[in-house]
């Protein structure tokens, strides 16, 4: 072969070729065999996910007044990586996020050590490849930051040519009320879930949903904006609108507090409820804690006692053997019952009244807190029927209202009794129940008889203000007829009459009703106290037609006078100031001038 | 040069020049206009970022507002407004209230509507 011109072209273009094809060949194995292993390699040195946290729906009153409420903060970071100085940023920044000094360089010359191992073990061109948490390690998830301390803890460390710490955006749980309501209301933890109260049993509408976003980056980190972003918008979560009053809320918790201390009980715990449709108006316990501040209170003190305490509710207890009397057309209220001189043997025990009463009515049973009465109206009733109307008044069954930790209370079956507790039973011995149902079984003689379910939520709004969901009342059973519940309320009008255990009851210008409640605590030695006492004043208003009851009930309340430490004398005085105001603010029209009755009073002496 | 040798130079054809020309401007054009463009995408990239961090800012400023006027209306702080007589209020004694029954509205308005009729 002759190297013609010819011939040496064609070499040439052949060679052109086959070194075009090498490159062609190697431009297609990384284009399209090794396409998704690049491409996922080059989406993560350019591409980050951000996630955008979802606020927390907020909580709110019946008025939509706010009572729990997220509050953005920024939370501090550090980045390993670009690090620079661990002793100057730990001086900045020890102070502001609570953390020891000492702690906290160490804390961030580790991760600056992280950062440098995995550069020093990084293969050659290739960029390092940082262990998780070296380049977004949180400092101190509890320690939130407002945003001008944010800004100008920033603004001092570019001053002071520090790098390596930034600040993310986050949300803190606000209470606007301190304290107030707090047991309803509940906590958050440090993930901010709920773990108390309504943030704990609707934690999973106001929670929300998170979002998240992916974005490309420059070499420097700053996000290119042309390049777009993909992602989901966060959901806020929903707002939770309770059945709770503030206005009467302030009232019970300023009354309470007042009685607290005047008494110093070991307890108190106070409600209002609107007997129709069994809603919760107001819901105050002592001792109370500022959830603002959870670290600075005592675990017992964030139990909600309405629903967690178990108490021998004594005499308020009384309106269920005599309820069942009415309704059984066992008696009638002006059946007179021998009560003797204040003593009454049976099963080889005597059992006694506080001073010799004779004769009574079923209603001055009722209205003096006759104990021998009661137990004889239950002896009439039997076993069997006594512990069914405890059971369909709602005592031993839990009351499903939406707050967590509820207890059942305890009532036992007839076959565990032995023959005195029917005796017992009747004057509110041997049978534990919580504040919540007995305000809730108070309310089966408010509304005419039936059990309603306790409601402290009205409605689940979205973010948009649409109802997602709402809370009718809800009717449990009919416990009394019409006429049994009338004829129980007009019997409880005594115990606010003269003679009866709670004039201190009387609101002026509103005819009443109500039942005190003595109960001798148990002492460790499984023995009634005779010094140590839970007073109770369980009332309604107007009698005729109850708008709200309201409870209050104090435990082993400090009394200067022993004789005045009963329900009457004590819870009593409480429940008239609260129930005057309540009138008031739910404009309840006196059903008389308290003036001209007391001018007649007057005249007529 | 020689009237000879002039035939045979090679004149500029001023027609095809100008199509060069106008090619490589209208190229030239579209290439700086299209570094143009890219460099206006990137501004307004970063206007819009700049933007959205402003609109971020002011929700969360609003949001903090929001949580200080719900705070400074609480109850429990009127309350403690009240007490320190920074608020002034008394309540309305009873017997200054006029309680209006509901089926006395309609009576009420009937007469109101007389007298503006008047």
């Amino acid at each position: 072969m002759k190297w013609t011109p010819k011939v040496r072209a064609t070499i040439a273009c052949f060679g052109l070729v086959f070194i075009f094809s090498i490159f062609s060949g190697r431009l297609i194995f990384l284009q399209v065999v090794k396409h998704d292993q690049y491409a996922a390699l080059a989406a993560e040195k350019h591409s980050t996910k951000e996630m955008l946290y979802a606020r927390r729906g907020v909580i709110q009153d019946v008025n939509q007044e706010i009572l729990a409420q997220d509050v953005p903060v920024r939370l501090a970071f550090a980045d390993g990586s670009i690090l620079n100085d661990p002793a100057g940023l730990a001086d900045l920044f020890a102070k502001p996020l609570q953390m020891d000094r000492e702690e906290l360089e160490q804390e961030l010359a580790g991760l600056q050590d992280a950062a440098k191992q995995s550069r020093q073990a990084k293969l050659p061109g290739v960029a390092p490849r940082y262990p998780a948490g070296v380049c977004d390690h949180a400092l101190n998830k509890r320690a939130f930051v407002s945003e001008d301390t944010a800004a100008s803890l920033l603004a001092e460390m570019k001053k002071r040519s520090l790098r390596g710490v930034f600040f993310k955006q986050d949300f803190t749980r606000n209470y606007p009320n301190g304290s107030m309501l707090c047991h309803v209301l509940g906590i958050l933890n440090h993930d901010h879930a709920g773990v108390a109260g309504i943030e704990k049993t609707f934690d999973a509408q106001l929670r929300g949903n998170d979002g998240f976003r992916y974005f490309e980056h420059d070499r420097t980190g700053k996000e290119l904006v042309a390049y777009g972003s993909q992602g989901q918008p966060a959901r806020p979560g929903c707002d939770v609108r309770l059945t709770i009053d503030m206005a009467l809320q302030n009232i019970v918790e300023k009354e309470l507090e007042a009685a607290c201390r005047q008494y110093r009980p070991v307890m108190a715990v106070s409600i209002i409820m609107r007997p129709k449709t069994g809603e919760i108006l107001a819901m105050a316990n002592r001792p109370a804690y500022d959830p603002n501040a959870v670290a600075n209170s005592r675990e017992r003190d964030r139990h909600n006692l309405a629903v967690e305490a178990m108490v021998e509710p004594g005499s308020v207890f009384k309106i269920v053997p005599v309820g069942a009397a009415f309704n059984e057309r066992l008696f009638t209220p002006q059946t007179t019952i021998d009560c003797g001189n204040g003593q009454f043997k049976y099963a080889g025990k005597i059992l006694h009244d506080h001073k010799p009463m004779g004769e009574l009515t079923v209603e001055g049973v009722l209205a003096k807190s006759s104990n021998i009465g009661a137990a004889r109206i239950g002896l009439r009733l039997g076993d069997q029927m006594l512990y069914s109307y405890a059971r369909k008044f709602g005592f031993g069954e839990r009351t499903d209202v939406a707050l967590p930790s509820e207890v059942p209370g305890a009532i036992h079956p007839p076959y565990t009794w032995n023959k005195l507790t029917i005796t017992r039973m009747t004057m509110g011995q041997e049978v534990d129940v919580t504040p919540l149902q007995m305000i809730t079984a108070m309310s089966v003689i408010a509304n005419g008889g039936h059990l309603m379910m306790p409601q402290i939520v009205r409605e689940i709004v979205d973010d948009q203000g649409a109802v997602v969901k709402s809370y009718p009342p809800v009717e449990i059973r009919r416990v009394l007829s019409e006429a049994a519940a009338r004829q129980v309320r007009e019997a409880l009008k005594g115990v606010e009459k003269k003679g009866g255990t709670a004039v201190e009851a009387v609101v002026p210008g509103y005819i009443g009703a109500g039942k005190t409640g003595t109960a001798q605590r148990v002492g460790e030695n499984k023995k009634y106290l005779h010094n140590k006492y839970l007073l109770s004043f369980i009332g309604m208003l107007p009698a005729d037609d109850p708008q709200f009851v309201c409870l209050v009930m104090l435990d082993c309340p400090e009394v200067k006078n022993p004789e005045d430490n009963y329900g009457g004398a004590v819870a009593a005085p409480i429940f008239a100031r609260i129930a005057a105001k309540t009138a008031c603010h739910m404009n309840l029209a006196p059903q008389f001038d308290p003036m001209q009755v007391a001018l007649t009073q007057t005249r007529t002496k | 040069m020689p009237r000879n040798r002039r035939k045979n130079a090679n004149l500029i054809e001023v027609g095809s020049l100008t199509k060069w020309v106008v090619a490589a401007f209208f190229l030239g054009v579209v290439g700086l206009s299209y570094v143009y463009l890219k460099n206006q995408l990137h501004t307004t990239g970063g206007q819009i970022k700049t933007l959205e961090k402003e609109l971020s800012e002011l929700t969360v400023e609003n949001d903090l507002l929001r949580t200080k006027i719900s705070t400074l209306s609480s109850q429990k702080v009127l309350q403690r407004r009240l007490d320190q007589d920074f608020i002034k209020m008394i309540p309305i004694a009873e017997e200054r209230i006029v309680r209006i029954r509901t089926d006395a509205r309609s009576e009420i308005r009937a007469v109101s509507n007389e007298g503006s009729e008047k």
